[in-house]
């Protein structure tokens, strides 16, 4: 509804749209004229009220109408509103609005004041070499962050509302000269479309522009680094920034990004390339050594080297449990603590820990309850699957899936999964890339930066799977 | 995701390349070395040349009668040319040629997993998993059969790499001498055994039109069948080097011809380490017939969902193991004596129908 003229009206409409004690009415006088200023008290620096908006307001003498009184009070974010609804969403925004009596037009100042947490490293992606600075809550400290590291015309931010009821800022991020046009289109499309009431973080972004929503495995990148984030732009992807949340996403995503680190970048190539042979290789013991070891106990004894067999029969000497029971059991107490651990408060984190290794353990060998080998194996498979962190979820997933038909059907039937595994994930497309390149298909180009990577002066290319609108990335010298 | 043959450029020539590279070679490696071996002896290696010789003469035969029409599907290029019955019945031949070839490599591989990869019998259900991933492939295109040659192409060369490189030292290639013998019936004989296995290059006319004809599409296509059958080959050669006189009753050999090697001795049997790679390749190599069946039925049925066709295809496979899957050397003996002809009577029935298409066009283009 549009404003009315009369100040009275308008105010006593807003006041019952409004109608919580959060929000301030602050009435006063400009010249003879009545006003009145309206603010949320958790959302605005009242200090900047004072000083920008009272203070001059006080010395107006004569002319009080709405573009004097913009000129006037000179503020970059100050805009003209004209109906109710955005003087109510202006205000929830954090804004303060300044109405006239007389004026059916109101201006709003942008005045917000949030409190948001430090920018720190973030937690999941800690570096030895390279910037520590993570991502925050704060979607406008997480523009500046990207804004200084990007210094470019071409480098484009479209903002959205989401969410019915939180109105909650998304922005999508990239580099018009780079970026291909039919992901951005499709981005915007999908973030347009999402009907909800409410956005609280970017992970429901995420799950809204998932191309197969039912799907275990990931089919959106996320970082908390700006530097990484950066990179991925670069690189010709788009990220997604969400008010609310320290992790930004990028589309397309290609399941081996989990595999790379941003230190690979920063450090000796040949330490990339081993922490990258390192990083595979974990993953796949983390995922496959429980149902090979459940397996080779109940299916293929052969497999096992003799000693080895020696040590393993007289350790499950007496254990009641089956292997593929033992192996489920512990990996399933692993799985508690480590949730446990997770919503545990810190200072209960020490006695978990005992409980954990020694008591839950070290008895549990003693007791007779599981064998030692298994112990040593779930161990060593629940360290090697944080090499990738991003990948836990699924991986942790499979990880019991496998053991599972293992212990029901031995290699056979691991192998079949496998081959089921990859015919899934080589159909799995997200924003027309399939999550295996440059794998499958295999895209020779993009090989400078898979399993090994080359020296960063010869990645001369950007990634032709991401299909930039400029493959080169940098110019070589006999050009 | 279902998708249908009529999508155009899903399969790049360098997938194709691997198909046969990876997935086509491998179903060669368990018994057919020792069932050549029963009538070729030391001649085996040429039997085995002399079968892949004629398949790659047929798929050039097949390549070069396509060129004219590149963008065309064997579909579309059949419905064109001799109207929608005639098509539908060559296409329904197709599919039974498909689910015949496959029957025996079927019986074969369940045999040789329950016998050789588990200490002692595991249930009879255990091989029939198998059926779940071959409906789950039927029902993706060639783009998904491509991608997934991409990768397994390397699992398949490093678990022939570890294979040969582990066994080659037990080998006494003498074995194989003469090269050719004096008699050449049972060579002959032999090489007319391995088209149980053969007539690889049948693959290739549901193939076409589905790729962007590159440079030298052809010569690539070829010679990575080739080489595919050339690493074979090799490990037939070392497998007569091992066994020798004895080869005939060795079926299986591939999971014990390492067995012999110090390492295996050391560490324990590293060798089934390139028995599984072998496997996870032989899986998508017994599969992929069905889902060409399923492709060549789907068009019969003239539906664009592969669900119907594909449970069709993979549900007879399945109940034809569940009932015949223990007559495995019936089935072979059946494959020799009745299933290669019917295998050459498709390829003469496909080069006929090719030919004809390609002299309509010729002539097309004569009179325009």
């Amino acid at each position: 509804m549009k404003l009315s003229r009369s100040l009275s009206v308008n105010k006593k409409r807003l006041d019952q749209s409004l109608s919580t004690s959060d929000v301030v009415f602050f009435d006063l006088k400009i010249s003879d004229k009545r006003a009145l200023v309206l603010y949320v008290d958790a959302l605005t620096d009242q200090t900047q009220i004072g000083d920008l908006i009272l203070r001059p307001l006080k010395t107006v003498q004569g002319q009080s109408d709405v573009e004097s009184l913009q000129k006037l009070l000179p503020q970059p974010g100050s805009t003209i509103v004209c109906d109710d609804q955005d003087v109510i969403s202006k205000t929830l925004e954090g804004n303060a609005v300044l109405l006239i009596d007389g004026e059916s037009r109101a201006i709003s100042f942008d005045v917000k004041k949030f409190d948001f947490r430090a920018i720190t490293e973030p937690p999941t992606s800690a570096v030895v070499r390279g910037p520590r600075e993570g991502f925050t809550e704060s979607i406008k400290a997480n523009l500046s962050l990207l804004r200084r590291r990007v210094k470019t015309q071409n480098f484009s931010v479209e903002k959205f509302k989401v969410g019915r009821i939180t109105q909650t800022d998304v922005a999508i991020v990239y580099l018009s000269n780079i970026a291909d046009n039919g992901v951005i289109d499709r981005l915007r499309k999908k973030i347009k479309s999402i009907d909800v009431d409410g956005i609280v973080d970017s992970s429901y972004i995420a799950k809204f522009i998932d191309e197969k929503k039912s799907s275990l495995f990931k089919q959106t990148g996320t970082t908390e680094k700006p530097d990484v984030l950066t990179a991925k732009i670069l690189e010709g992807r788009v990220g997604v920034l969400v008010d609310g949340s320290p992790i930004a996403l990028t589309v397309p995503y290609l399941t081996f990004e989990d595999f790379q680190s941003s230190e690979d970048y920063y450090q000796n190539t040949y330490r990339s390339n081993m922490a990258r042979i390192v990083r595979v290789i974990s993953l796949t013991l983390a995922v496959f050594l429980p149902s090979i070891f459940v397996s080779a106990q109940l299916f293929h004894l052969q497999i096992i080297p003799l000693n080895f067999l020696l040590t393993i029969v007289n350790s499950i000497k007496g254990i009641p449990l089956s292997p593929s029971l033992e192996m489920f059991f512990t990996l399933l107490i692993f799985e508690i603590l480590n949730e446990a651990s997770i919503r545990m408060p810190k200072y209960v984190g020490m006695a978990l820990s005992i409980v954990g290794a020694l008591v839950l353990g070290d008895t549990a060998v003693r007791a007779g309850i599981v064998s030692t080998p298994t112990i040593m194996i779930m161990a060593l498979s629940g360290i090697c699957l944080y090499t990738a962190p991003e990948l836990v979820d699924s991986m942790s997933f499979l990880r019991l899936l496998f053991l599972l038909i293992a212990g029901s059907v031995g290699a056979f039937g691991l192998i079949v999964a496998c081959g089921f595994l990859l015919v899934y994930l080589t159909s799995l497309e997200n924003f027309d890339t399939p999550v295996l390149a440059p794998f499958a298909p295999l895209v020779a180009k993009d090989l400078k930066d898979g399993a090994f990577m080359t020296f960063l002066p010869d990645m001369t290319m950007r990634p032709i799977s991401l299909k930039p609108k400029d493959k080169k990335r940098m110019k070589v010298e006999n050009e | 995701m279902n998708s249908s043959f009529e999508e155009k450029n899903l399969i790049k020539v360098r997938q194709i390349c691997f198909i046969y590279l990876a997935f086509t070679p491998v179903i060669k490696l368990l018994t057919m070395p020792s069932y050549i071996a029963e009538v070729s002896f030391e001649g085996l290696l040429l039997s085995f040349l002399i079968g892949c010789a004629v398949d790659a003469l047929l798929l050039i035969i097949i390549l070069n009668l396509s060129s004219g029409q590149r963008n065309a599907t064997l579909y579309n290029d059949f419905n064109k040319n001799y109207g929608s019955i005639p098509t539908k019945i060559i296409f329904l031949i197709l599919t039974v040629y498909y689910i015949a070839r496959s029957v025996y490599p079927i019986f074969e591989h369940k045999l040789y997993v329950e016998t050789t990869l588990y200490e002692m019998m595991p249930e009879r259900i255990t091989f029939y998993v198998f059926f779940i991933f071959s409906t789950f492939l039927s029902l993706k295109g060639l783009k998904i059969l491509g991608r997934s040659a991409d990768i397994a192409v390397w699992l398949t060369l490093v678990g022939l790499a570890l294979a040969l490189s582990l066994s080659v030292g037990s080998a006494d290639y003498s074995n194989l001498l003469p090269l050719i013998p004096r008699d050449l019936a049972p060579v002959l004989k032999g090489a007319f055994r391995s088209g149980v296995w053969g007539f690889d290059s049948l693959y290739m006319p549901l193939m076409l039109g589905h790729f962007r004809a590159e440079k030298a599409y052809k010569t690539k296509i070829t010679l990575s069948f080739i080489g595919g059958n050339l690493l074979v080959a090799l490990v037939i050669a070392t497998f007569y080097g091992i066994y020798g006189a004895v080869a005939s009753g060795q079926n299986f050999a591939l999971a014990d011809m390492s067995v012999f090697s110090v390492i295996v001795t050391n560490i324990g049997r590293f060798d089934f380490v390139s028995v599984f790679l072998l496997l996870f390749a032989q899986i998508f190599a017994i599969a992929m017939p069905l889902q060409f069946a399923t492709k060549s039925l789907e068009r019969v049925l003239q539906t664009k969902n592969s669900t119907i066709p594909a449970v069709i295809v993979n549900g007879l496979l399945l109940l034809a193991t569940a009932f015949f899957g223990r007559q495995t050397y019936n089935t072979l003996s059946l494959s020799v004596s009745v299933g290669v002809y019917a295998f050459i009577a498709v390829s003469a029935i496909m080069l006929g129908a090719m030919l004809f298409i390609k002299r309509n066009n010729r002539n097309e283009v004569f009179e325009k």
